[in-house]
C-alpha cells in the first residue's frame, strides 16, 4: 500500500489527478475505516491521508454562512461555543457521539461521507439544509446535503473528490436532538432525530425535523412539518404522518416497529411540549 | 489443633523440594517482566510446596490457582502469611504452573479460597512452628519460651529475635511436626484486612503480561479463519493470494479451520482476509435460534427427568386456591471477557512447552497430550495472566489451536483471537425454557411449585438445573424436573452457571407467588424460609439497607431476590424507574452476602459489586442468536457490556462471620436480574420473564 | 475477489514516552500492533479493535484517542505517551497510586486505558464531578468492576493533584 499525505489542496489536486486510474482511498480519522481493515475489505493500494491538510480544519464565517472544514474534530463540533449557540443540535449531536476517544479522532466529514443511515451528526445537518462543498480533479462544486448522501455508504463523490467544507447558514432559529441507543452514550442509534424551529405562542413559524436509523438515509419529516405549519393536521394525523416518510427495518439492535414506535413517542413528546397540546 | 494426616493437606504436599529443575518448574512465572525470576542461587527453606522462606527474608508464596481479576493472588497469600506470622511486606507471589502436587489447579465454582482456606492455613502454620523450633534450638530454650510475630522469633521476656531469613538454613533440618496448631481467628492480624492487592502496581503501569502480551524470541503470530457453524468443516482452501501478504510465513489447517502465520499479528490479519476458503456448514448450517427455541418449548410437554418430588403435586394443584403459570427464557450468553482468548506454544527438544492463560491448565494439559501422545513430562504448562475469564477459560480450545499449530513449526507460535471470533466461537451460556407453575391455598400459603426446565443436552445436566432442586423455601409440594434436547451449539459454565437460569426462575416466581397471596415479597420470603437462619441473615440486612418498604421518589419502585449458591447466601434489592422512551433505568443496587470467614473486605466487594453488573448486563442487554448457524453478534456494538453512564448506585453489606469461608465470585449474579423483574413488577404489574429486557 | 497490494515501506518517525523512534515499518501496520509487537509496549492492549472498549487509548498530541483505529504511518512526526511512559520516573503518577490505593482493579487488562483516560480528563476538568467522569469514560469498557472504584480513583487522584 502507498501512502500518501499531501499538505496543501494542491498538491492534494496533482496527488489526485496523477492516481485517477487507480484504486486509491482517502483518509480522515480513520474511525470507521480502520476496522473494515480488521475485517472483510482489503487495505488499498492508494491510501491518501488528508489530516495534513492544514485548509480543511478551519471553521470560517462569511457572511451568514459558517463554513466548517470537513477535518474539524467531533470535539471541536462539541465544544466551540459557536454550536452551542447557533446550532444546539449540532452540538448535542455531537456531545452524544461515542467515546472521548472517538471524538478526538473522528470527522464531521467523515461522518457525512460514510453516509451512515444511524450516523449522528447527519440529522442536524440535514435540518439545518447543510450544502457541502466537493473538491476534486474537475474542480469546486457544491451539493445540498439530501443530495449528496444517496444510499447506505453511498455519496455523489466523483472519483478522487473530497469533501473540503460543510456550510451552514446561520439561523435564528431554537433547535435539539435525540438519540436513543441501547444504552446511554456509545451505542449506535436505534434512531435519532434532530429539530429545527421556531415557536410564538402555541404556534410553529418554522419546523424541520430530521430522522436518522429509520430508513436508508437520513429522512425529513416533510409531510408532518408542513401540515403542522399550515395548520392543516391535528395531533391525531401526526402518527401517520410521521410514519409516511419513514421505512425503518429490523436488525440486530432494533425491530422496525420499535423504531416506528420511538420515532413517534419523540416526536410527538417534542411537539406536545413545544405547543403544550 | 489439627492433625495433619486427618486435615485437608496430605504429607504429600509436605514433601521438602531440593532446589533445581522441580523448583524452577513450580515457581514457575514471576508477576511481572520487571521482576526476573526468582533467583534459586541463595539459600531458601522450602517447608512445603506452597511457601519459600528466603535467607533475605523474603517469602514467597507459589499461586495453585489462576488469577483473573477475582484476586486469589493477594487472597490466598494472606491466608498462608497469617498462620506463618509473616511480615506482609515481604511476601511475594508467583504463579505455580501445572503440576499435579498441586492437586486441582482448576479455579471455578468460586472454590479457591474455600478448598485452600485450611491447606493454607497449615502450610502456613508448618512453616511458623518449624522457624520457632530452628530458633528455639539455638537459643537452647524449650519452643514454649518462643514465638513468632511478623517476620521474626521472639524470645519470651527478652528482646532478643531472629527474623525468619536468618532462621532458614537451621529450619531446614527441623523436623516436619506431626501436629499442628492454627491460630485462633480473633488473632488474626491479616485476613480480615482490606490489603492492597499484591499485582496491582503492574497493572497500573502496563508492565503486567497478560497471556495476550505473551513475546518469545522467534515467536510466529497466527490468527484462524475459523469454521463459522459449529459443525462444518473445511472443504477446500486457496492461499495464494494470503502467501503473497507481505509478513506471512505459512498456511496451515488446524481441526478449526485455517491458520494463517505470520511474523505479526496484523500480517496475519492481512493474510487472513486474502484467504479462500470453502466451508461445508454441517447438518447445523440453517439452525436458527427460533428453531433452538420451538424445540426447547415443545420438549416442555414431554415429562423429563425428575429432580426433585415433595409431597403430591397433582392433588396440591387441584386444592389450590389460586395459581400462576409462568413461562421463562434466557438466551444464549457469551462471557466476554476483556482479553481475547489466546494461546503459545513452542515445540523443542523433543518437548512442548505452553503459555496458556487458563482457568484450567489441566484440561490444557490434558488437550495436550491428546494431540502430541506426549509423555506427562514432556509438556510444560505455564498458567497465564487473564484478562477477564468468567468460566468461559476453563475449556481449553484456545490450547488446542496453539498445539495443533506449533507443532509444525521449530519457533514458538501465538494463537490469538480478534473480538469477532472470540463471540462468535465462545463456550456459550446455555439458552434455557422454564415452565413454572405455582399456587396457594385457601390461606394464602404457598401450596406447591412445579418447575420444568428444558435446555440443550449438557454434559451433566447440572449446569442447566443447579438451583432449581434445591429450591429453599418452605413449600409443600415441590416438584423439579428436566427435559434436554440435543443442540450442536458449544457450550460451557458461565459464571454462576445454571443458578443464571434458575436464581430468575425462583426468585421471580416466588414474588410473582407473594403478589398473588398479596403480601410483602420479603416478609412473605423471609416466612418461607423461616428454618434457614442464613438466607434470613442477608434478607434482612438487605432490606433494612435498601430502605425496604419506606418510601420513594414517585415512579420509583424496588424488587427483591435472594439466593444460595456456591455455599454463600446473597440478597439484592434493586431501584429503579422508567423513562419516558419506555426503557428501565436502575437506580441503586443494594447487595448482602453472608459468605463465611472473609478474607480480604475489598475482594469480596469487588466480586459482589463485578457480579451485579455482570447479571445486570445480561439482564438488560445480554443475548447471542443463531441465524443460518452462526453467531450473529460480533462485538461491543452488537452484544454491548454495562457502561460508566449506566451504572446504579453500589451499596454492599457483608455479613460478619467466622464460619469457613464460602464462595463470592458467582453467588452475586444469580439474584440480581430477579431482583431488577421484580422492580419492574412492582412498578408496572408485569414480570419481565423473556430476556434480555431491551432484547 | 479481494485486491492485494504490494508491500510498501516508510521511514517513520516519532516520538513515543519523550524518546525519538526511528523505524521503517509496512504501510499497511496499524499502531497498536507496532507500539505492542515492534516496540513492546504491550501496555496497550488489544480488545475490540473498532473503538468501543478504550482498552488500546493512548495519548497523541496530547488528546486520547484509540490506537486501534490508527495507522502507524498517521503518526509520522507525533508525541505519543502510552502508559509505559507515563510517568516520567520510576514512580507512579498521583492517577496510578489512586487506581492502586482505591482498589479500582480487577483483572487490569482495561486498566491503562482507564488511567490514560482519566489522567486526560483532569486536564479538562481539574474537580471532576461523577457525571463528568462517567461522560469522558464512557468509551472505556471494564467487564470486572461496577466502575464504582475507578470513579472513586479519579477523583481522589484530582483531590492529591490539589
Amino acid at each position: 500500500m502507498q501512502f500518501y499525505q499531501p499538505t496543501s489542496m494542491r498538491e492534494f489536486i496533482e496527488l489526485s489527478s496523477s492516481l485517477s486510474d487507480e484504486f486509491a482511498t482517502f483518509l480522515a480519522g480513520g474511525t470507521d475505516l480502520l476496522p473494515r481493515y480488521e475485517r472483510g475489505q482489503a487495505m488499498p493500494d492508494h491510501l491518501i491521508d488528508l489530516k495534513k491538510l492544514s485548509d480543511l480544519y478551519h471553521i470560517n464565517i462569511k457572511d451568514d454562512v459558517i463554513q466548517i472544514g470537513a477535518l474539524t474534530s467531533i470535539q471541536v463540533i462539541q465544544e466551540k461555543p459557536l454550536f452551542q449557540s447557533e446550532f444546539m443540535a449540532l452540538h448535542m449531536a455531537a456531545h452524544d457521539f461515542a467515546g472521548a476517544q472517538i471524538r478526538h479522532r473522528g470527522t464531521i466529514g467523515g461522518n457525512i461521507v460514510n453516509a451512515s443511515p444511524a450516523g449522528d451528526l447527519l440529522p442536524a445537518l440535514y435540518a439545518f439544509g447543510a450544502v457541502l462543498t466537493l473538491i476534486g480533479p474537475d474542480g469546486e462544486r457544491q451539493l445540498p446535503i439530501q443530495d449528496f448522501v444517496l444510499g447506505p455508504g453511498k455519496t455523489a463523490l466523483k472519483q478522487n473528490e473530497i469533501l473540503v467544507t460543510i456550510n451552514l447558514e446561520r439561523t435564528p432559529y431554537k433547535s435539539t436532538f435525540h438519540k436513543v441507543g441501547l444504552r446511554q452514550s456509545m451505542a449506535i442509534s436505534v434512531a435519532n432525530l434532530a429539530f429545527v424551529y421556531s415557536e410564538k405562542n402555541g404556534v410553529f413559524d418554522y419546523l424541520k425535523i430530521a430522522a436518522g436509523a429509520v430508513a436508508p438515509t437520513i429522512v425529513t419529516l416533510d409531510k408532518l412539518t408542513s401540515t403542522i405549519l399550515d395548520n392543516t393536521s391535528t395531533p391525531e394525523d401526526w402518527p401517520l404522518l410521521i410514519e409516511a416518510d419513514i421505512s425503518p427495518i429490523d436488525d440486530i439492535r432494533a425491530t422496525a416497529k420499535y423504531r416506528k414506535q420511538v420515532v413517534n413517542n419523540l416526536v410527538q413528546a417534542f411537539l406536545r411540549r413545544e405547543l403544550t397540546v | 489443633m489439627t492433625d495433619l494426616k486427618m486435615g485437608q493437606i496430605s504429607r504429600r504436599d509436605f514433601i521438602k523440594l531440593s532446589s533445581g529443575s522441580t523448583v524452577a518448574l513450580l515457581l514457575g512465572f514471576s508477576i511481572n517482566r520487571c521482576e526476573s525470576r526468582t533467583q534459586i542461587d541463595e539459600f531458601s527453606f522450602e517447608p512445603n510446596i506452597y511457601v519459600r522462606i528466603g535467607s533475605d527474608d523474603t517469602i514467597t508464596i507459589v499461586m495453585p490457582r489462576s488469577e483473573m481479576g477475582q484476586k486469589v493472588y493477594t487472597a490466598l497469600p494472606m491466608i498462608l502469611a497469617e498462620e506463618l506470622e509473616a511480615d506482609w511486606n515481604k511476601v511475594r507471589v508467583v504463579q505455580g504452573d501445572f503440576n499435579p502436587v498441586f492437586g486441582s489447579q482448576t479455579t471455578g465454582g468460586s472454590a479457591s479460597i474455600r478448598t485452600h482456606y485450611n491447606r493454607l492455613r497449615e502450610a502456613g502454620a508448618t512453616a511458623r512452628m518449624m522457624l520457632v523450633l530452628a530458633a528455639a534450638t539455638k537459643w537452647g530454650t524449650p519452643p514454649d519460651n518462643c514465638y513468632a510475630s511478623e517476620g521474626y522469633v521472639h524470645l519470651k521476656g527478652t528482646r532478643k529475635k531472629l527474623s525468619y531469613g536468618s532462621l532458614a538454613a537451621l529450619a531446614e533440618n527441623v523436623e516436619i511436626p506431626e501436629q499442628v496448631i492454627l491460630k485462633d481467628p480473633k488473632d488474626f492480624k491479616i485476613i480480615g484486612r482490606s490489603i492492597k492487592s499484591l499485582d496491582t502496581a503492574y497493572k497500573v503501569d502496563g508492565s503486567l503480561d497478560f497471556g495476550y502480551d505473551l513475546t518469545l524470541p522467534g515467536m510466529l503470530t497466527a490468527v484462524i479463519k475459523r469454521i463459522p457453524t459449529f459443525d462444518g468443516s473445511v472443504v477446500d482452501y486457496d492461499d495464494s493470494k494470503t502467501m503473497e501478504v507481505p509478513g506471512v510465513e505459512a498456511v496451515v489447517q488446524v481441526s478449526s479451520g485455517v491458520a494463517v502465520v505470520a511474523k505479526d499479528t496484523w500480517s496475519a490479519i492481512q493474510g487472513r482476509k486474502a484467504l479462500d476458503v470453502t466451508f461445508d456448514g454441517g447438518p447445523s448450517a440453517h439452525l436458527n435460534s427460533t428453531d433452538i427455541r420451538e424445540k426447547m418449548l415443545n420438549a416442555l410437554k414431554h415429562s423429563g427427568e425428575v429432580l426433585r418430588n415433595d409431597g403430591n403435586i397433582n392433588v396440591a394443584q387441584k386444592k389450590a386456591n389460586k395459581s400462576l403459570e409462568l413461562l421463562f427464557e434466557v438466551p444464549y450468553l457469551d462471557h466476554a471477557p476483556q482479553e481475547p482468548n489466546n494461546c503459545t506454544a513452542h515445540f523443542y527438544d523433543g518437548l512442548c512447552e505452553i503459555w496458556a492463560p487458563t482457568q484450567n491448565p489441566g484440561a490444557s494439559f490434558e488437550a495436550a497430550k491428546s494431540i502430541t501422545s506426549f509423555e506427562d513430562s514432556k509438556i510444560i504448562l505455564h498458567t497465564l495472566r487473564m484478562g477477564g475469564a468468567f468460566g468461559r477459560r476453563l475449556a481449553a480450545d484456545y490450547t488446542v489451536d496453539a498445539v495443533e499449530l506449533a507443532r509444525h513449526f521449530s519457533d514458538p507460535v501465538k494463537v490469538v483471537r480478534t473480538r469477532e471470533e472470540d463471540i462468535q466461537h465462545g463456550t456459550y451460556r446455555p439458552a434455557t425454557v422454564h415452565l413454572l407453575k405455582a399456587g396457594i391455598g385457601e390461606n394464602n400459603e404457598a401450596l406447591y411449585w412445579k418447575h420444568t426446565v428444558s435446555g440443550p443436552q449438557v454434559g451433566w445436566h447440572g449446569t442447566i438445573t443447579g438451583g432449581a432442586p434445591d429450591l429453599a423455601y418452605a413449600i409443600p409440594n415441590v416438584n423439579v424436573d428436566v427435559v434436554m434436547s440435543p443442540f450442536p451449539v458449544p457450550t460451557g459454565p458461565f459464571r454462576s452457571v445454571a443458578h443464571t437460569q434458575n436464581g430468575f426462575v425462583n426468585e421471580c416466581g416466588i414474588d410473582a407467588l407473594a403478589r398473588l397471596a398479596g403480601q410483602d415479597p420479603y416478609a412473605y420470603r423471609r416466612e418461607l424460609l423461616r428454618d434457614s437462619p442464613r438466607h434470613i441473615g442477608v434478607l434482612d440486612l438487605v432490606a433494612e439497607k435498601s430502605g425496604w418498604g419506606k418510601d420513594l421518589e414517585p415512579g420509583h419502585a424496588r424488587g427483591i431476590a435472594v439466593h444460595y449458591s456456591f455455599r454463600s447466601y446473597c440478597a439484592m434489592v434493586a431501584e429503579i424507574s422508567q423513562e419516558k422512551s419506555g426503557k428501565f433505568r436502575v437506580h441503586r443496587m443494594t447487595a448482602a452476602i453472608d459468605c463465611g470467614q472473609v478474607i480480604n473486605p475489598d475482594g469480596v466487594w469487588a466480586q459482589v459489586e463485578g457480579g451485579i453488573v455482570m447479571g445486570l448486563t445480561a439482564a438488560l442487554h445480554g443475548k447471542i442468536t443463531l441465524e443460518n448457524g452462526r453467531v450473529l453478534q460480533s462485538n461491543f456494538h452488537n452484544y454491548p457490556i454495562l457502561r460508566m453512564d449506566e451504572m446504579p448506585v453500589i451499596d454492599i453489606h457483608i455479613i460478619k462471620s467466622e464460619e469457613p469461608p464460602t464462595g463470592v465470585g458467582e453467588p452475586p449474579v444469580p439474584p440480581t436480574p430477579p431482583a431488577l423483574i421484580n422492580a419492574i413488577a412492582a412498578l408496572t404489574g408485569e414480570y419481565i420473564t423473556r430476556l434480555p429486557i431491551n432484547g | 475477489m479481494l485486491h492485494h497490494p504490494q508491500p510498501h515501506t516508510f521511514q517513520l518517525e516519532v516520538t513515543i514516552n519523550g524518546e525519538l523512534v526511528q523505524r521503517e515499518i509496512p504501510t499497511h501496520l496499524r499502531l497498536l500492533d507496532f507500539l505492542r509487537e515492534d516496540l513492546g509496549l504491550t501496555g496497550s492492549k488489544e480488545v475490540c479493535g473498532e473503538g468501543e472498549c478504550g482498552a488500546c487509548t493512548i495519548i497523541l498530541n496530547g488528546q486520547t484517542v484509540n490506537s486501534c483505529l490508527i495507522l502507524a504511518v498517521e503518526v509520522h512526526g507525533a508525541f505519543i505517551v502510552t502508559i509505559e511512559g507515563l510517568a516520567d520516573t520510576q514512580e507512579l503518577t498521583e492517577m496510578q497510586k489512586s487506581f492502586e490505593d482505591h482498589h479500582a482493579v480487577q483483572c487490569g487488562y482495561c486498566i491503562p486505558g482507564m488511567v490514560l483516560t482519566g489522567e486526560k480528563l483532569l486536564d479538562r476538568h481539574p474537580h471532576p464531578t461523577r457525571d463528568e467522569i462517567k461522560y469522558e469514560l464512557s468509551g472505556n469498557i471494564c467487564r470486572c468492576t461496577g466502575y464504582h472504584k475507578i470513579i472513586d480513583a479519579i477523583q481522589r487522584a484530582a483531590d492529591d493533584r490539589g
